[in-house]
């Protein structure tokens, strides 16, 4: 009110900073950093990959060509390249399906109310969640060395031989699997343990006076009730599958024999080992092609989850 | 109690315990490892337990290689980049929440829009755009390019908008300019969220491994994740597992640190990020 009074007695013939145009001048000043960053850091680089991955540039060459999609072809005809993507869809599949399972039937052990000390438990089973990749990488190395790990000596125990896994062509990528599952059994237990405390005992009660036995119950009630964050971490979990790189990086750098190289690791090879950056810009897209055709897919099978998970 | 229920809640406290000791085994493998001389890292069977803690281990880890140098550089990418990201977070998640702008709400969606673009294929450009600029192995390559937000700047735009029209309105007849409202009302309203974003900042850019390892290529600017390979061999072939655990536990130690004091924040972190989603 004292604003109006104020820009009333100002002569209407001099630009006026109305508090509308201040307002707008302060947007602005807090958001163009950001967007700024943002369209530098982010959205053009995004726009060079797509122009990169048609061109023939090395690096270590100072001249680039257009060649138009000959990246592509070489990409999609090259037997490494579908190696590395069988090895990534393996992981994937892997880590993701044990992982949910384990950490499911754990949050259901956490949720019983018997249970003692379940801060804990949650503590313990959360903490590799937090954890530094390249550094617990470095540990699990260790823990699977084949003349001196703590598993081959539970092995000879038994009078078992414990195999130097990361050496073999077959069981370096279980070794990897099983790190990446201890790696985010916290996350998922923690949030299926969140999601089974918010199934409505409403719903529960109703179960057990129609007569449902506990299996049933959980398997009518709870599971559809929770879908959606069974849903929601079956989506992230491929995400952040797909994007691996530590691990391999730091136990095995890809091998023994291309076992296993994954995605990430393949392009950071090509890019930054090779400098065959348009190549690698091509793979790149690729990998973009399939997030977003994921993600697209995804949602339109949300649409039908959801559906699902309110039908009472 | 009866035998049926006792035996259940044996059952149900083995499963549980067997799960919490199969997850915490390597912690305690790596810590026990780091106290063992070299000698009994290659004894044949296993010690579990070192005979003396050998501390000298740590000490090692710290000299052989530049670890204070490494700490350094993890702390001031860690702490600038937490820091500058939040704040990118704040100014721009108030704009978008309470102020005024023609087309506000479709330039924040086509901001959202960039969620999508999974950080793989910005690496090369990037790469190729520091090379340019001369800031590769500087500092302001490996924290410019991260520095900005969209997660942030969606959540504190979401709970900015939650907050009460009435004390944004007290402050302006008080004749609160924008940025006293954004820093003296909104902010101090919004601890616990700040708090969780913070930390969660925080836990991820102290583990970064692939763009540190992409910016730098000299090994005085090198960050933990990365210098702390450098453990693994000293001269000749067998590897230093006792002085790499020693090494792994100190890259860990604020991350257990920040974990104990903030366990339940990151549990609820992780919880709303997957039942609002």
């Amino acid at each position: 009110m004292a604003l109006s009074v104020a820009t009333a007695r100002v002569d209407r013939r001099r630009p006026v900073l109305t508090e509308r145009r201040r307002e707008a001048l302060v947007f602005l000043a807090l958001v163009l950093p950001n967007l700024t960053l943002l369209a530098v850091w982010t959205y053009w680089p995004f726009l060079s990959s797509l122009y990169l991955s048609l061109t023939n540039w090395n690096l270590l060459r100072p001249t680039r060509q257009f060649v138009g999609l000959a990246n592509y072809a070489a990409i999609l005809s090259s037997s490494r390249f579908w190696q590395v993507v069988t090895n990534t869809v393996l992981y994937t599949a892997g880590t993701l399906f044990v992982r949910l399972a384990l950490s499911l039937a754990l949050a259901v052990l956490l949720n019983q109310s018997r249970l003692v000390l379940r801060a804990l438990w949650r503590l313990v089973v959360f903490s590799p969640h937090i954890t530094t990749s390249a550094a617990m990488a470095l540990v699990w190395l260790s823990v699977y060395d084949p003349n001196h790990g703590p598993v081959e000596a539970v092995f000879s125990a038994l009078g078992l031989t414990f195999p130097n896994v990361m050496a073999s062509t077959t069981l370096a990528l279980p070794a990897l699997i099983v790190v990446g599952i201890w790696k985010g059994i916290g996350f998922s237990t923690v949030v299926f343990l969140a999601a089974l405390q918010g199934v409505s005992k409403e719903l529960r009660e109703a179960a057990a006076v129609d007569g449902a036995g506990v299996w049933r119950s959980f398997w009518h009630v709870s599971l559809p009730a929770i879908s959606p964050v069974t849903y929601f971490l079956l989506v992230t979990g491929v995400i952040d599958a797909f994007q691996t790189f530590d691990l391999v990086a730091v136990m095995t750098g890809g091998g023994p024999a291309n076992a296993t190289e994954l995605y990430v690791f393949y392009l950071y090879q090509e890019a930054f080992h090779y400098y065959r950056v348009g190549y690698a810009s091509a793979v790149a897209v690729l990998f973009l092609a399939v997030m977003v055709g994921f993600t697209w897919v995804q949602t339109r099978v949300a649409r039908r989850w959801a559906h699902f998970g309110d039908a009472r | 109690m009866k035998p049926r229920r006792a035996l259940a809640w044996i059952g149900l406290h083995g499963a549980v315990v067997l799960a919490a000791v199969a997850v915490g085994f390597p912690f305690f493998y790596m810590l026990t490892t780091s106290l063992k001389t070299i000698a009994e890292v290659y004894t044949v069977p296993l010690p579990w337990l070192p005979e003396r803690p050998e501390w000298g281990n740590y000490v090692e880890a710290w000299t052989r290689v530049p670890f204070g140098r490494f700490t350094l550089n993890s702390v001031i990418y860690t702490g600038v980049l937490t820091l500058g990201e939040f704040t990118m977070g704040l100014t721009c998640g108030y704009a978008f929440a309470r102020l005024r702008f023609p087309g506000r709400d479709r330039l924040f969606g086509l901001m959202l829009l960039t969620f999508m673009i999974p950080g793989v294929i910005t690496l090369v450009p990037r790469f190729v755009l520091l090379k340019e600029l001369g800031w590769i192995n500087t500092y302001a390559g490996l924290i410019v390019p991260e520095l900005s937000s969209i997660f942030s700047t969606f959540l504190l735009r979401e709970h900015f908008r939650s907050l009460p029209q009435d004390v944004f309105d007290a402050a302006r007849i008080d004749g609160a300019g924008h940025f006293r409202q954004m820093l003296q009302i909104a902010l101090p309203m919004s601890i616990p969220i700040a708090t969780t974003l913070i930390l969660l900042g925080a836990v991820a850019h102290w583990n970064a491994y692939l763009w540190p390892l992409i910016v730098t290529n000299t090994q005085d600017m090198r960050t933990l994740p990365i210098g702390l390979q450098a453990l693994k061999y000293k001269t000749g072939e067998i590897p230093q597992w006792n002085v790499v655990m020693a090494g792994a536990t100190m890259v860990l130690l604020p991350l257990i640190a920040i974990f104990l004091a903030a366990q339940k924040k990151f549990v609820e972190g992780a919880v709303q990020g997957a039942l609002k989603g």
